[in-house]
């Protein structure tokens, strides 16, 4: 994982804008609120609402 | 700002104005001047938002009179509400719009001037004598290296036809 502590902090979900996390295989941020992941392609994270996945149970 | 609930607005005006958002940082303090205390009152706070849309660096100077517009917009008493500092990315510097006038700005018209913020150089981000403490701070700038790989990214991938 590249994303670094800082970064995962400041991040915020671009639809409701609140927190993100790290999902546990590290390459994606996840927003509970939203049921969102954000993909992290390249250490870059694609915080696009229109490219965000439904989280799956 | 002082009052979390404009954040919606303002950034909807912002979304009308510039396009969309694609990195949007949580709220952070804004404790490291008091000069915007008297107008907007305490304690404030700040997000940073940084826009899908690539734009020529000439176009600083419009932008800020748009920001401005916005800023206008959430008046009360004559005292803003709300106080947006536009900028731009290089892959060699960051730079932000501001209507003061010091020796270090360079005039770009309309009344505005650009602030050399930040350089990088050796992979990192070096300030400068005159850059403002909260833009040397370690979130600000774990969140500026993101946005500018991410910038150059887009860049690259824009010129060689790839969508993402």
């Amino acid at each position: 994982m590249s994303i670094n502590r800082e970064l995962l902090d400041i991040l915020a979900c671009p639809k409701c804008k609140g927190d993100i996390y790290l999902n546990d295989s590290g390459d994606g941020l996840i927003c509970d609120k939203c049921k969102l992941i954000y993909e992290i392609k390249d250490d870059i994270p694609i915080m696009l609402i229109e490219k965000a996945k439904p989280v799956t149970p | 700002m002082k009052d979390k609930k404009l954040d919606e607005q303002v950034a909807e005006g912002l979304i009308q104005q510039f396009g969309a958002m694609d990195v949007i940082s949580s709220w952070l303090p804004f404790d490291y001047t008091e000069y915007y205390q008297s107008e907007m009152g305490a304690p404030l706070f700040r997000r940073m938002f940084s826009f899908k849309e690539l734009i020529d660096q000439g176009a600083l100077a419009n932008i800020k009179t748009v920001t401005n517009s916005i800023e206008e917009k959430y008046c009360t008493n004559n005292k803003r509400l709300v106080n947006i500092d536009p900028g731009y990315m290089l892959p060699s510097r960051f730079v932000l719009a501001t209507g003061k006038n010091y020796a270090h700005r360079i005039y770009i018209g309309k009344g505005i001037y650009a602030d050399l913020t930040l350089i990088y150089t050796k992979g990192e981000f070096t300030t400068l004598p005159w850059t403002y403490p909260d833009y040397a701070a370690k979130h600000m700038l774990a969140y500026l290296l993101m946005v500018r790989k991410k910038y150059i990214s887009d860049y690259k991938n824009k010129f060689s036809g790839k969508n993402e």
